[in-house]
């Protein structure tokens, strides 16, 4: 008894250690739906997150004027006026910028075959390892597990697509987590819209997508586009991923890597769209 | 009260490490407020609310973010207990403590997720992660960590040993 005392903090840990690694083992297999509890607790942050989401974004605009305010001091009626200008190219700025998102999103709206369900991303993973986020719509709207997460894109000058951002890996009601395909773990089967060769892809950890060709002789350039080819049934067909940045060679394990830039900047991820797939 | 006061504090910081700190990344990289913040608690109070809140943090993110649970909360859980023994035994006052114990935690940390990784077959390349992530994030760590440690123990700033005069 005296000897268990003695080494109390170690079984403690020895006991909960063991408890997780059994909880990690269940959970990694598993395919059903999240739990009661956790759906309860992602029902209870998610709301708070997308207020703090929304303060971010302000913040983030209320810096970029604080800056504005340092030149004032140095040259005050140059920079005042420099100032006026800047702020009335930024207003006009603004509204340009808004008007080509709203047609983006119009003419994805007007042209796509699918069922599109509008959300908004209102939380990312803090680890540096994954790219996850929580998106704000959950089995209330109509999510489902294996839906698609897509942006309007353009793909030419006047040609709006989707681009592909992820999918949707688990649901709550009023919450969906999202892996995106710049994550590690996430594999997108595609195909090269010029030469029709098909490959596999993953997230490389640094915003870009590495991809692996199936044929090592197929004469891939860079600037192709780059689409889902539907292989595997885990993303529909011809979602376009993005324009092929570069080409590697590797003699030494008879293998054609490519590396993709993605379509969607996954840095200024906010408004998205649910697709989904049936 | 102490607990009641640290999960809030954890609260806090989750959501605002998901949220606002989001635009502050550098390199495309975020330090890791939550385990500064699990690795100075347990230096200062111990192995037990150490390894606790280790435990609360870890499970948070993972409930909230990942598909499989518990490998966060595994991680916080030891490294919130390591941490805690070792504050035990050693002088609190010096910079050079925070410094090793946010060096090593993040290491450590990194090192268990890439273990985690290769036994749930996540095929991840260790040498890519630690020219992308590992390095960048330790030194961010280091610095606010240990910036934060010795806010604390200015703010603490009173004798360690009260025993003068009771005699």
């Amino acid at each position: 008894m005296e000897k268990l005392k003695k080494y109390k903090g170690l079984v403690i840990v020895t006991c909960v250690t063991i408890i997780l690694i059994v909880i990690i083992a269940m959970t990694s297999v598993r395919k059903g739906d999240i739990t009661k509890g956790e759906d309860l607790l992602g029902s209870a942050v998610t709301p708070i997150q997308g207020v703090s989401t929304g303060i971010g974004n302000g913040v983030s605009k209320g810096l970029s004027k604080k800056s504005k305010d340092t030149l004032e001091q140095e040259n005050i009626k140059l920079t005042e006026e420099i100032i006026e200008l800047k702020d009335t190219l930024r207003k006009q700025e603004n509204v340009i910028n808004r008007k080509d998102f709203l047609e983006k999103e119009y003419k994805l709206l007007e042209n796509t075959d699918y069922d599109l369900i509008r959300a908004e991303v209102i939380g990312k993973d803090p680890g540096n390892w994954v790219e996850r986020f929580v998106i704000n719509k959950g089995t209330r709207d109509g999510v489902k597990k294996e839906d698609i997460i897509v942006q309007g894109t353009e793909l030419e000058k006047g040609t709006v697509v989707e681009g592909l951002v992820g999918r949707v890996v688990d649901v709550g009601e009023t919450w969906s987590k999202v892996v995106s395909i710049i994550d590690n773990s996430s594999s997108v089967s595609f195909i090269d819209s010029r030469t029709q060769d098909g490959g596999i892809s993953r997230g490389n950890l640094e915003g870009k997508i590495t991809g692996q060709l199936f044929d090592m002789k197929s004469v891939v350039n860079k600037g192709d586009k780059v689409f889902t080819s539907g292989l595997g049934g885990m993303f529909p067909k011809d979602i376009y991923i993005g324009d092929i940045e570069k080409v590697i060679k590797k003699d030494a394990n008879l293998l054609l890597d490519i590396e993709i830039n993605p379509a969607v900047n996954f840095n200024k991820l906010k408004d998205v769209f649910v697709l989904k797939k049936d | 009260m102490h607990y009641i006061i640290a999960i809030l504090i954890l609260i806090v910081n989750f959501i605002f490490q998901s949220t606002l700190l989001q635009h502050f990344s550098i390199g495309g990289i975020l330090p890791s407020t939550t385990l500064i913040i699990v690795a100075i608690i347990a230096v200062f109070r111990g192995k037990y609310e150490g390894a606790a809140l280790g435990l609360v943090a870890g499970l948070m993110q993972d409930i909230l973010f990942s598909t499989t649970i518990g490998v966060n909360a595994l991680i916080y859980f030891l490294i919130g207990y390591v941490l805690g023994l070792l504050g035990e035994k050693v002088f609190k006052e010096s910079w050079f403590l925070p410094l090793i114990t946010i060096i090593l935690s993040t290491i450590s940390y990194h090192v268990l997720y890439y273990l985690f990784m290769v036994f749930l077959s996540v095929d991840v390349s260790f040498t890519s992660i630690i020219r992308s992530v590992v390095i960048k994030e330790t030194i961010y760590n280091t610095i606010i960590g240990t910036i934060v440690y010795m806010l604390i123990i200015k703010a603490l700033d009173r004798p360690q040993i009260m025993y003068k005069g009771k005699h």
